[in-house]
């Protein structure tokens, strides 16, 4: 047995690493990078606003708003249910 | 020594044409030429006023405002892109849509356990929702303004870069529209050019709708401008 081979067997025989807690940890990650996405939107959407406003701007903020909410609500749901 | 011959000052309504400002006078005295009363082409599009959160073509907004907009200065037109030039991207986002319900027929992912397949849908439709968001934002900011005193493209070309540049009427020299194409003619939309005098060069108002009319538009306050500065009204 290599030196690698003999690293792998001990990561996976005594430490019991499971591919299903990377893969949540994977998923748990997107979702939080997504919150982060959404923020920026919601900051854009009120720069934006300031560059130019008068037409429907307070729609956009409630959708930049309801996209966070989403976000939040997707992560939530993948830390429960994974 | 008396005048030869003094004429009369009139008190009726009279109006006439020189190049494209309108000259009226109701129950004023008339006095034509320079230093006349004239419709502004402000004045006149204010009855044709068309104002819509998502129209392409907005004739007289009087509530849009913009950050470098000075006390005096009316937004004559606010244009965006034609909608017809968005349908790429709400035709990929159909597509994206309905995309999962091939996994009826191709299981791409029934390798995942329940729960993972449930978050893969959730995380697919996410996406879906931050493409439409981001797309839409993206033309909806995407303006270009015309007002009595000059012209201002705003452009977010992606969320987190603005581009605004803006030229004088009185700087604009040479406007130009072209429009070519099956869906151009059908929906009537095309590009308006503009060469400027000032730093930037050349403005463009890419897919517009109505380019002749904006022209046409373009040219009166380039007119009406030519009149301020001689009256000495320049701002």
């Amino acid at each position: 047995m290599t030196p690698a081979e003999k690293f792998l067997f001990w990561l996976t025989q005594s430490w019991r690493l499971d591919v299903w807690i990377i893969a949540k940890g994977a998923v748990l990650l997107l979702l939080f990078l997504y919150i982060m996405f959404a923020l920026v939107v919601m900051k854009q959407i009120k720069l934006m606003s300031r560059a130019i406003n008068g037409l429907a701007e307070g729609w956009l903020v409630r959708g930049a708003m309801a996209l966070l909410v989403l976000a939040i609500s997707a992560f939530l749901l993948a830390l429960f249910i994974l | 020594m008396p005048d030869i011959f003094v004429a009369e000052e009139k008190e009726s309504l009279s109006q006439s044409h020189t190049g494209s400002v309108k000259f009226f006078t109701p129950g004023v005295k008339t006095k034509q030429g320079l230093g006349a009363r004239y419709e502004t082409v402000a004045e006149r599009l204010v009855k044709e006023r068309r104002i819509g959160g998502l129209r392409s073509f907005n004739i007289m907004p009087g509530r849009v405002r913009f950050e470098t907009q000075e006390v005096r200065e009316k937004v004559i037109l606010l244009l965006r892109q034609h909608w017809v030039t968005q349908v790429k991207w709400i035709l990929v986002a159909l597509l994206m849509t309905f995309l999962p319900w091939g996994l009826n027929f191709i299981p791409l992912i029934d390798f995942l356990p329940g729960n993972y397949q449930l978050m893969a849908i959730v995380i697919w439709y996410l996406l879906i929702i931050a493409f439409i968001y981001e797309q839409f934002i993206s033309w909806y900011f995407h303006v270009f303004i015309i007002t009595d005193e000059r012209v201002i493209d705003i452009n977010f070309l992606n969320l987190l870069y603005k581009e605004v540049s803006e030229a004088k009427i009185d700087n604009i020299e040479d406007v130009t529209y072209t429009q070519g194409g099956v869906a151009r003619a059908w929906f009537d939309f095309g590009d308006v050019a503009m060469q400027t005098a000032g730093e930037q060069r050349q403005f463009t108002i890419d897919a517009v709708p109505e380019p002749n009319r904006v022209v046409k538009i373009l040219n009166e306050l380039k007119l009406e401008e030519e009149h301020e500065k001689i009256m000495g009204k320049v701002r």
